[in-house]
């Protein structure tokens, strides 16, 4: 199980590239980022509602209302034309962190 | 449902009333009885399903700058106490505190029972060799010592071992750190979620302790009319055998009490739980012979026994006052406070 503190600042990645496949609502993309986790990884509820609200304040995210599965009221969101783009730089940066640290850890096996 | 709302109620305490905060909780309101739901659909029970709401809720102090200057305006009182300020725990402290009892719990269980099962072996071989005399009485005792003092080291190993795993937390077992309502609130209801498991380890210990008195007792009444040498050797055998049954009686239910202890431990600086101190220990309530009663109670008992020792010199015997004296006034206590606090509660 990574620590959230290792993870912060990606759960946006994660979040984003969620909503890129579908719009969803809190409680789906916390199951879905359980699922795609594969156990090393879940969500808290707090950390995935902060989340949204940032990237929905920041423009990159907005959200409508729609029905869970079971027909309750929900918050859905999706992305906008700047949230596609912010999670195009930051996958690029992701793979430029990824290989700049490899550097240093590849050597210390 | 309500301890959802309760608990959500708890959590935005410190936050003040604006639409901000009302979107908040209603967000996360939906997503914590989705996540009951999802876990009731899992197979959970009603209780495993709030606790596993309550899990995944996560700490309430990070949606505060969602709040935007709602947050500014979180009421933080520190308390004055005795003129110093005394630190809250945090929530992050409070779940990793629980997670280390979590995670040690099988240290304790298993440390307790191995101190008590390894007298098992000297106390047994002791009385089963007691009257034989010599070489063999001599071996017995060798043998049980030899097996007692690995079992017992190991179960002093594990405790102390488990003791160093809780060492960061010493502030919160001490109660040097204050619990907030969101903590006890937290703690009450992970409780919750392990009460019926911590129940069903309570009742089979209970069922294990009362049988382990039944192989010395038995064996006792047993052997009453056998010549020493011929009852010795299994009244040996039935004390290791109840030893046995009380130590497997702790290694069933201190492991299965690990969130009881953990919420003991966060809530003791609670303000309901010094409140409720504060009152077990103030005997203001109690009319005045009771009060003269438990101040001049065991005075009387000493002047009794020696009194009743030097007259009649007959030390082997007046010891009996003690226990007799020390269970009459248990069950004076008892009663007294029994009878007291529910006149109390009456008023």
């Amino acid at each position: 199980m990574i620590s959230a503190d290792a993870l912060r600042g990606y759960v946006d990645i994660m979040i984003l590239s969620l909503l890129r496949r579908e719009p969803s609502y809190a409680y789906d993309m916390a199951k879905e980022i359980a699922r795609e986790a594969e156990g090393d990884y879940s969500i808290k509820q707090t950390t995935l509602y902060s989340a949204l609200k940032r990237l929905e304040g920041t423009g990159h995210v907005e959200s409508f209302p729609g029905q869970s599965q079971s027909g309750k009221p929900r918050t859905y969101y999706r992305l906008t034309e700047a949230g596609h783009e912010l999670l195009a730089s930051k996958c690029e940066e992701w793979e430029q962190t990824k290989t700049l640290v490899d550097r240093f850890a590849k050597g210390n096996d | 449902m309500d301890i959802l709302d309760n608990y959500l109620d708890t959590m935005f305490s410190r936050y003040p009333l604006t639409p901000k905060t009302q979107d908040a909780k209603r967000e996360l309101r939906a997503m914590m009885e989705d996540a009951y739901n999802g876990a009731l659909a899992a197979g959970r029970s009603h209780n495993e399903a709030i606790g596993q709401a309550i899990a995944e809720f996560g700490n309430i102090d990070e949606i505060a700058p969602t709040l935007g200057n709602a947050h500014a305006a979180a009421k933080t009182v520190p308390v004055e106490h005795i003129g110093r300020v005394e630190r809250p725990i945090t929530m992050a402290q409070a779940q990793n505190f629980i997670d280390a009892m979590k995670r040690t719990r099988w240290l304790l269980g298993v440390g307790v029972a191995l101190i008590v099962f390894g007298a098992a072996p000297f106390l047994g071989l002791a009385i089963a060799y007691g009257s034989v005399g010599g070489a063999r009485e001599n071996l017995g005792l060798l043998l049980g010592f030899a097996l007692m003092l690995p079992l017992i080291g190991v179960g002093v190993g594990l405790l102390v071992y488990r003791n160093q795993q809780l060492s960061a937390f010493r502030r919160i077992v001490g109660g040097m750190d204050r619990c907030t309502s969101e903590i006890a609130a937290y703690a009450n209801a992970l409780q919750q979620q392990e009460s019926s498991k911590r129940t069903l380890a309570l009742v089979v210990a209970i069922m294990l302790w009362i049988l382990s008195g039944l192989p010395l007792v038995g064996a006792g009444i047993y052997t009453q009319d056998w010549p020493q040498i011929q009852a010795d050797p299994l009244l040996g055998w039935s004390m290791a055998l109840t030893l046995v049954l009380v130590s497997l009686g702790l290694l069933v239910f201190l492991p299965a009490n690990w969130m009881h202890a953990a919420q003991v431990n966060l809530t003791q600086t609670s303000p309901e739980a010094i409140a409720e101190r504060e009152r077990g220990e103030n005997s203001d309530h109690y009319p005045v012979w009771v009060r003269a009663i438990f101040a001049g109670f065991w005075l009387i008992i000493t002047a009794i026994y020696l009194a009743w020792s030097f007259i009649t010199g007959n030390w082997g015997t007046t010891w009996i006052i003690w226990p007799i004296s020390a269970i009459a006034f248990g069950a004076f206590a008892a009663i007294a406070g029994t009878i007291y606090s529910s006149r109390e509660q009456e008023r």
